[in-house]
């Protein structure tokens, strides 16, 4: 990922539409209700699941994220979805059900519920960001009183990111120069993290310490001001609700969209 | 008789290493005044910068601001009057927006609602960059980095103004640019740089630190006409002082 592609997705939380104008609390708090009814079902569940795109969908389509900035992002978070559930087809190999003949085992279907949970997860997640902001995110989380040094190692961590891929573009930049284009051999690439490893730690002190000098204790304020309206109420009764709705009812049966396995 | 705006009282520091940055550096500055801090790479410079705004401890001697000791129990007081603005803007531009950016160090102040927004957006036209006041930082030019930069620190009203290496990576119009909004500045300023042309031309005077301690200390003119001293530090008489007939403009 690229520092303007890393860039893009903060920029686009400053847009305005009215996703973005719903109060960051109502956006956290039906983000975490969709998250935790996602990963509620049991380990088989794949056709319930369905209906739950409609979510990080909706508020990309009203909040116009385009659908690249989340693909992309999905694209680097799939490794670490996939290596979750990689050896579930290896050790639940009793068949579930045949298609054609063919025996489909629990492994395989518990490894793709993993992958459509983990992927509408992050969806919700980048969709929350792009929408929201990081800063309105804290600020929303330390409005629900979650622990102060929670909210700002959450904050910095974030900003170690964009300074991580600053400084490895930076390296990598100087390597292509004069790498002849050859492979970069892996004693070359360990000593190249220690290296990237060191400066980033730098350039965080550096912008600790800017920090610091303009009055920073710990706590990070921000100049807008959160207010609650009936449409934030409205907003979260309605995914609550239809979170609740899809988990305890056979809904996708009744649309007849899928079979409940 | 009011306090100086800046007192270093034989000033020591080593780093870690052993390495001493600053070694028995005594001078201070009068409210309002303009010091260039000059000197090679390695001289102190930054460490004095870093020092006088409690970013580092001083091993030996003190360090007041506007009579207030930099000490640990009053590192709030002297941050709200002293701005520091560091050589590399990457580093002192970390939020998201330029609004949000120049409202950090206000916030911290404890500056809120209405207030808060005309310092923000009044500092923001100062340094010439309403309109950017929701772009992302990063996506400045270099010029304007450096005088968002300058904006983040001149919003919390700051009496003493520090900069290190201000005209660094400036091309000559950004360059220009800054120079004319240092010396519309009416805070006291120390300039650490070794852009001599522009202390020069900013400075009432000028500091030279050399290893660590002060080696001059006076007149920017005539120090900087002194070729034997400047060679002798690492410096270099700067071109308008070499005596010469091509028109300057």
């Amino acid at each position: 990922m690229s520092l303007q592609d890393a860039y893009r997705l903060d920029r686009h939380a400053y847009l305005d539409s009215m996703v973005h104008r719903l109060d960051p609390r109502a956006k956290v708090l039906a983000t975490l209700a969709f998250i935790l009814t996602v990963v509620s079902f049991n380990k088989y569940a794949l056709a319930p699941l369905t209906p739950f795109v409609l979510f990080p969908l909706c508020l990309a389509v009203l909040g116009f994220v385009p659908a690249g900035l989340i693909l992309r992002r999905l694209l680097i978070a799939s490794p670490f979805i996939i290596f979750i559930g990689m050896f579930n087809p290896l050790l639940d190999r009793a068949a579930l059900f045949t298609v054609h003949g063919v025996a489909v085992s629990g492994g395989w279907v518990s490894f793709m519920s993993i992958l459509a949970r983990g992927f509408l997860c992050v969806a919700a997640a980048i969709v929350l960001i792009a929408t929201t902001s990081m800063p309105r995110i804290t600020e929303a989380l330390g409005a629900m009183r979650v622990p102060r040094p929670l909210i700002v190692q959450l904050m910095l961590l974030y900003r170690y990111l964009f300074v991580l891929i600053s400084e490895a573009s930076r390296l990598n930049q100087a390597r292509e120069l004069r790498s002849a284009r050859k492979r970069t051999r892996l004693a070359t690439a360990s000593r190249m993290l220690s290296t990237l490893l060191l400066r980033t730690v730098d350039r965080s002190e550096a912008i600790y310490r800017a920090m610091q000098v303009r009055g920073f204790d710990g706590r990070l304020r921000t100049p807008r001001k959160m207010s609650w309206r009936s449409e934030d109420t409205f907003f979260l009764a309605l995914v609550v609700a239809g979170c609740a709705a899809l988990r305890l009812l056979p809904v996708t049966q009744w649309l007849g969209a899928g079979v409940a396995l | 008789m009011s306090a100086p705006a800046l007192e270093v009282v034989c000033a020591a520091y080593a780093y870690a290493d052993g390495t001493r940055a600053l070694s028995d550096v005594s001078f201070s500055v009068e409210a309002g005044g303009v010091v260039g801090l000059v000197g090679p790479s390695g001289a102190g410079k930054s460490t004095l910068l870093l020092a006088a705004v409690g970013l580092l401890s001083v091993r030996e001697g003190s360090i007041s601001v506007m009579g207030l000791q930099v000490t640990k129990k009053n590192l709030k007081q002297v941050r709200d009057r002293v701005g520091l603005i560091f050589q590399n803007p990457d580093d002192q531009l970390f939020m998201p927006t330029l609004y949000d950016d120049v409202a950090f160090g206000l916030l911290n102040q404890g500056v809120n609602g209405a207030e808060l927004d005309l310092r923000v957006k009044k500092a923001i036209a100062e340094r010439g960059l309403s309109g950017k006041e929701h772009k992302f930082p990063g996506h400045l030019s270099g010029g304007q980095k450096r005088l968002a930069s300058l904006a983040t620190v001149l919003a919390m009203e700051p009496e003493v103004l520090l900069l290190d290496e201000p005209s660094s990576n400036l091309d000559p119009r950004a360059r220009r640019k800054l120079i004319r909004q240092l010396a519309a500045l009416d805070n006291t300023r120390i300039i650490a740089s070794h852009d001599l042309e522009m202390v020069l031309e900013l400075c009432s005077r000028i500091i030279v630190l050399d290893q660590g301690r002060i080696v001059a200390d006076g007149n920017p003119r005539q120090i900087l006409s002194d070729a034997a001293l400047m060679e002798a530090h690492g410096l270099e008489k700067p071109h308008s002082l070499i005596p010469h007939e091509h028109y300057h403009g």
